[in-house]
């Protein structure tokens, strides 16, 4: 083999293994940030019952603990962020509609809920993970008699940084 | 210097996957809301009794209860309420004897929210009143209502008259 070749071949075959390997095995092995959010819950109902009503004021709040589960891996502090994708929540129809912020949200072992909104805000914070470290997420509902009666899809987006 | 570039290649390659790392995840919530229609009153039964001194010369007496009754709705629907009454005539009940006079129930009159404008009574429905989605406490949701006997001395034998009304809650 003619000799200036031998380092170039030697770097490309570097670069394939490197290219090749696992996502997280990458970012390890480049000392760079690997941090990453999976959902198992990718879709939730809540239905509200008629006795939930309060008939003074109108208004229901139903709680679904550990609605949304999910798993975080990062080798690093991370944030979870939460928002809605739309100001309102509409029937299938489009002819009903509900604010997003009557769609609360907390991290399990969070104290409040927080009203969503269209900007994403932190959810859970952590630090560094060994291994995919599950996450629980509650909801909680407010419906109000000003709503039709209907079903109303929220649509949540999470990222994590 | 190709050395150089080719490694460069190599890690802006294994750097790239990190972007889809992260992606964004979508969860969709559906929330359920069933339709709601709830009335309730506070009493069953409205008492008029009559005195001698209600009469009048031409032996015609008319009894008032003012808001004997108070209807309050929930609805999470634009809702309407109605009353009727369940037979054309009262029942009776003589003290002393005497035939029943199928005694009218239009001799009952009416007067939701206190307005004084009465009606009469029939066995078919009729609106007492209409409101928006809300709950008791909300303007409009709560519907006191006031209630007229009429009665003569010629015709209404001494007794006990009952009559019975049905309010309906409906969707307006």
């Amino acid at each position: 083999m003619p000799r200036p070749l031998r380092p170039l071949l030697l770097a490309l075959v570097a670069g394939l293994l490197v290219t090749a390997g696992p996502a997280e095995a990458q970012f390890r092995s480049q000392g760079n940030n690997s941090t990453k959010f999976r959902v198992d819950t990718t879709f939730v109902t809540i239905i509200v019952p008629a006795s939930a009503f309060d008939r003074r004021t109108g208004i229901a709040v139903v709680t679904v603990p550990r609605a949304i589960m999910g798993t975080v891996h990062s080798n690093r502090p991370w944030t979870l962020k939460v928002r809605a994708e739309s100001m309102d929540a509409q029937n299938r129809t489009g002819t009903e509609s509900k604010p997003c912020s009557d769609l609360a949200i907390r991290g399990g072992n969070n104290a409040g809920f927080r009203p969503l909104s269209v900007t994403s805000t932190g959810l859970i914070t952590g630090g560094k993970t060994y291994g995919w470290q599950p996450v629980a997420i509650d909801l909680q509902l407010t419906a109000r008699l000003t709503d039709a009666g209907s079903a109303y899809t929220f649509r949540l987006q999470f990222d994590i940084d | 210097m190709k050395i150089k570039y080719y490694c460069l290649a190599a890690i802006a390659l294994g750097a790239g996957s990190s972007l889809f790392a992260q992606s964004s995840q979508h969860v969709n919530v559906n929330a359920v809301v069933p339709v709601l229609m709830n009335l309730t009153v506070d009493t069953n039964e409205v008492s008029m009794i009559f005195a001698q001194s209600d009469y009048k010369a031409d032996g015609t007496a008319d009894k008032q209860v003012v808001n004997a009754t108070t209807f309050k709705v929930s609805s999470n629907s634009r809702w309407r309420l109605y009353v009727s009454s369940n037979t054309q005539t009262f029942s009776f009940n003589p003290s002393s004897g005497g035939q029943n006079p199928g005694k009218s129930c239009g001799d009952l009159s009416l007067s939701p929210n206190d307005t004084n404008n009465y009606f009469s009574v029939t066995t078919g429905n009729k609106d007492i009143g209409n409101g928006m989605p809300g709950g008791f406490d909300d303007a409009g949701h709560s519907i006191p209502v006031n209630y007229k006997l009429h009665t003569t001395l010629a015709g209404d034998p001494p007794g006990t008259y009952v009559l019975t009304l049905t309010f309906t809650l409906m969707p307006g």
